[in-house]
């Protein structure tokens, strides 16, 4: 199959008509690099998918992309993000990528071979304007570093869902995450912590719940813990929240049901010494205040 | 700020330091107000980012150059100006100079292709500005000697304040408060903090919990404990006692 005749199956199978929704628009964002956020975008893009949503994923990372890789759709490849902002596409929808498994998943990869420059934050908030009028759910999969990447995967959307670890290092850079998303009137964004281990945290070696909300101090969305299962999940390009007898893909699926509830109870952080009673009664004490 | 009341003030803001310019100012008296200032007080404008306000003040272009000289010289950043004035705008954006808040060039209509006569800049400088009463909404500038922060301080946030500073709430690992007199702190202080930083060795610094990663009263450094402490968990001051930053419960007296 030539170019040309991919691109017009794809087209034709993508089969989008209308205009008529009003999506959200959702960037995942971290600041320091390796916390997963690309694994995040992958998982909640395939889980509101699993629940019959209609879901774009875009990959902002332009120069370094991986979203296609986590959701193994890389050989689809022929047009990508600067191919749509710069026209060189007829639409958005030559370069949709449909996933493997859900019919109402779609990925917009970013490209290999330019650099984030190639596109400016006016051209993502056109793009994510046109994109919300025909998907539930536009992510944003937004690059490491607070640069030009960072402003452009920004630009579009509502809301921010800051993915860290409990590392300082991690902490620090969603703490001035926060602050540069404060300066762009975006909002307090939502947290997820990743990679959580809960023996580490046990003996004290490693950071708690409470001391990132310590410094942090946004909604907790969810507390991923680390899994095994999401390295093998991602090397296949099959998203771990479809796995139900993963760890890791429970704590995802709980964290689609509170992106949408906001009033939804916060999750429960007994994962930090089996000992609920204190912690966890002050964190929905402070889930109920804010909700 | 006592020397050159009148022709320039200084005010530390969340945007950096705000210079206001008296619109009856000459540039010479401008200029050489503005060098005694930044070099009788250089440590505390070492490396500040500057926005000139001058409102409706008339400024051309070669004046523009004088005053970048003057700025380079005390190894200043320029960050932007704020005028009422469209022809200042106008020549500041043609020399690349930043143009702050939302009165923009563009939103009143005047493009000059052409070099601008000096007699049409005269003539429109009595034009009324577009936004006056507006202005000063737009740009908060606290006019008394105190800043009062409403909100967390975060990581890469930094705050330099001519005056006292109080904090509603954390100042975060990362993040770096200067003032040249006092801080209070109604959260925790994890950061990097600086009062008395033009000298003023009886500045205090008060915080709920005070745990900074650096403290710093006029001349003096403390730093934190490399062994992590329990935190006391009840409010305290750090003052100079004898050359030495000394910390103690606060308590009312």
């Amino acid at each position: 199959m030539n170019e040309t005749e991919l691109t017009q199956v794809v087209e034709e199978k993508t089969n989008l008509k209308g205009g008529t929704k009003v999506g959200r628009v959702f960037v995942i964002t971290s600041g320091k690099g390796g916390v997963g956020k690309t694994t995040c975008t992958a998982n909640l893009g395939a889980g509101f998918a699993s629940m019959g949503k209609k879901v774009v994923l875009i990959d902002a990372d332009i120069g370094l992309r991986n979203l296609d890789l986590v959701l193994g759709l890389e050989n689809r490849i022929v047009f990508d993000l600067v191919d749509v902002v710069e026209g060189k596409c007829r639409s958005f929808r030559q370069a949709l990528i449909k996933d493997k498994r859900f019919d109402n998943l779609y990925l917009i990869p970013a490209s290999q071979s330019r650099d984030k420059e190639a596109v400016s934050p006016e051209q993502m908030k056109e793009l994510c304007e046109t994109l919300k009028q025909e998907f539930d759910y536009v992510l944003i999969d937004c690059p490491a570093g607070i640069e030009h990447g960072f402003k452009n995967a920004i630009a579009g959307a509502e809301q921010a869902i800051l993915v860290t670890t409990p590392e300082v290092s991690a902490v620090r850079d969603a703490d001035r995450i926060i602050g540069l998303l404060e300066a762009e009137e975006k909002g307090a964004p939502r947290l997820i912590l990743n990679r959580v281990k809960k023996d580490m945290v046990k003996r004290g070696q490693m950071m708690s719940i409470a001391d990132v909300q310590e410094i942090l101090n946004v909604k907790l969305l969810g507390i991923v813990p680390e899994d095994e299962a999401i390295v093998i999940s991602s090397n296949k390009g099959e998203p771990v929240v479809l796995n139900t007898s993963s760890k890791a893909g429970k704590a995802y699926r709980e964290i689609l049901q509170r992106i949408d509830n906001p009033n939804l109870e916060a999750p429960e952080i007994t994962m930090d010494d089996g000992n609920d009673s204190i912690i966890g009664k002050f964190f929905r004490l402070f889930a109920r205040a804010e909700a | 700020m006592v020397e050159g009341a009148g022709v320039v003030t200084v005010k530390g803001t969340e945007e950096g330091l705000m210079v206001h310019v008296a619109p009856e100012a000459s540039m010479d008296e401008l200029l050489t107000h503005l060098k005694e200032k930044f070099q009788g007080e250089a440590q505390f404008f070492q490396a500040a980012e500057l926005v000139l306000d001058l409102g409706m003040r008339p400024f051309q272009e070669d004046e523009f150059q004088s005053l970048r000289d003057v700025l380079d010289e005390s190894g200043i950043r320029l960050k932007g100006i704020l005028s009422d004035n469209p022809i200042t705008k106008l020549l500041a954006q043609n020399d690349g100079i930043t143009l702050l808040g939302n009165r923009s060039i563009m939103s009143s209509r005047v493009r000059v292709d052409h070099p601008v006569k000096t007699q049409r800049l005269r003539a429109m400088e009595m034009m009324p500005p577009p936004s006056a009463s507006t202005n000063h909404e737009r740009n908060p500038v606290r006019k008394g000697t105190a800043l009062f922060i409403k909100k967390t301080v975060r990581a890469g946030q930094k705050v330099h304040f001519i005056g006292d500073i109080t904090v509603l709430g954390d100042v975060n690992p990362g993040a770096e408060i200067v003032a040249t007199g006092n801080i209070a702190v109604f959260g925790a202080l994890r950061g990097v903090a600086h009062a008395g930083a033009e000298g003023a060795k009886d500045a205090i610094v008060l915080a709920l919990e005070l745990v900074p990663t650096q403290l710093r009263i006029a001349d003096c450094i403390a730093r934190a404990p490399e062994r992590k402490q329990n935190s006391v968990n009840v409010p305290e001051l750090a003052r100079v006692r004898e050359g030495q930053i000394t910390i103690e419960p606060y308590e009312r007296n």
